[in-house]
């Protein structure tokens, strides 16, 4: 086991300081920030991989291709995060005491604090009450961003074996800054708690060498369900967190990229 | 059948042939033993699971599908539940408890025992990847690895009737160890 000392820089505590905080300041505040990502992005695998075991083999078998889906794509999104912590020169860490939630309990970095996450067998009821509540989409909140959300989603990015952007023209590398930069989310989502980190990998790039990792520790997943990108610098981070927004919430224009059908209200948004 | 979701498909095909590059021993037990409806085909892939092919939605939209019951498709500009079925059958759930906690089980019971293992088998996996991103990006495989035997461990629980007596069984309590 990695040494338990670090591990409120894991727990909810801390998570929450970063979540609620107005800016990442420093390096040191983003390394943080993207630790309680990695936490957040965890924290959903059990519950998920709970409710898919308890399918029987053979038995509700869409269902369960549809449970394995999300888990693998939580799985991508682990990935990305610890990624792009590497690239930043800091080591994800991954297993401490305080990264596992307890269940029944809440989210990591005090996303939707009314939610109640448990491990439960497979049922209707708890996919719609707990999973879609989790998973509820947030999409910016202005046009301007949702614009700019489903322009990027347009570009058919292709990855080597490897993770690098093959066939990207640098305009094209370039463009999930713009969005990054002005897109609008509710507070206390998961796409803002998102967009404060690619805020702030744009502003600390601009101000120091920010990508300072060995590019040796990014890891290399050619089958992932999605994009494991290799991040080496901020256009590729901006990329990779771009790919676990689109995928977990979804962008404007359908609902691989957004909210077309009208989702219920859910009293547990924890939007302001 | 629009290019997104051939895209899709695709991109559902390659997240099942991880089997064939990463494991293999592991991969045709589970499928002998009938064990490999979770984590061993999500990472290493059968026939039925490929055709179930999920859609590349975002994830409030493919819980959805469980819900309405029905797959979100594209028609006439507008998506909506109208697709093929997404059918539900509670009687092919196993009776598993709701959050079982390894250390409210019998001090020294088989039951406690096989709880133990399972969340061995948990933080190994959690530690294996820690590794991974630790400077080791080569040894994902063994992750993977790993990932099956917390599978395997997870379905001896699912074996295992609890209370006594009760109609619920265990299931992995997901606790590091």
């Amino acid at each position: 086991m990695p040494q338990p000392e670090t591990a409120s820089t894991l727990g909810a505590t801390k998570a929450r300081a970063y979540l609620s905080s107005e800016k990442i300041a420093d390096r040191c505040g983003l390394h943080d920030a993207l630790q309680s990502a990695l936490a957040l992005e965890h924290a959903t695998i059990p519950a998920y991989l709970y409710a898919l075991l308890s399918l029987k083999p053979g038995r509700n078998v869409e269902v369960a291709g549809i449970l394995r889906e999300v888990l693998m794509q939580e799985m991508l999104h682990m990935a990305l995060v610890g990624n792009i912590l590497n690239a930043v020169g800091a080591t994800p860490k991954i297993g401490l005491p305080g990264f596992v939630p307890h269940y029944p309990g809440q989210l990591p970095g005090d996303v939707l604090p009314e939610l109640t996450v448990s491990l439960r067998r497979c049922s209707i009821e708890h996919v719609r009450d707990v999973f879609m509540s989790i998973e509820h989409p947030h999409v910016p909140v202005d046009l301007a961003g949702r614009r700019a959300l489903a322009r990027l989603e347009s570009y058919d990015i292709s990855l080597s074996d490897r993770g690098e952007i093959e066939n990207a023209a640098d305009e094209v590398l370039r463009a999930p800054r713009e969005f990054f930069h002005s897109a609008l989310y509710d507070e206390h989502t998961i796409g803002w708690f998102y967009q404060r980190i690619a805020a702030a990998v744009i502003d600390l790039d601009g101000r120091e060498e920010l990508f300072t990792g060995d590019p040796n520790r990014q890891v290399a997943w050619p089958t992932a369900p999605g994009r494991l990108y290799r991040v080496t610098n901020a256009d590729t981070a901006l990329w990779a967190i771009l790919e676990i927004v689109r995928q977990g919430e979804g962008t404007p224009t359908d609902p691989t990229t957004g909210p077309q059908p009208a989702p219920p209200p859910l009293s547990s948004e924890g939007t302001s | 059948m629009t290019p997104e979701i051939s895209r899709r498909s695709a991109l559902h095909a390659a997240a099942l042939s991880i089997a064939a590059v990463v494991q293999g021993a592991e991969t045709a037990h589970a499928a002998e033993d009938g064990s490999g409806i979770a984590l061993g085909s999500a990472l290493g892939g059968s026939a039925e699971s490929a055709a179930a092919a999920p859609p590349d939605l975002a994830h409030y939209y493919l819980f959805r599908e469980i819900v309405e019951g029905r797959r979100l498709v594209h028609r006439s500009g507008q998506w909506r539940f109208e697709g093929p079925p997404v059918p539900f059958d509670p009687a092919g759930v196993h009776p598993m408890v709701d959050d079982p906690n390894t250390e409210l089980l019998p001090e020294g019971s088989p039951e406690q025992s096989a709880s133990h293992r399972c969340d061995q088998a948990y933080t190994d996996v959690l530690t294996a990847l820690h590794h991974v991103f630790d400077g080791h990006p080569d040894d994902f495989g063994n992750a993977v690895h790993l990932m099956l035997s917390l599978e395997k461990a997870s379905r001896e629980l699912i074996q295992m009737p609890y209370p006594a007596g009760g109609m619920t069984v265990l299931g992995p309590a997901f606790q590091l160890s």
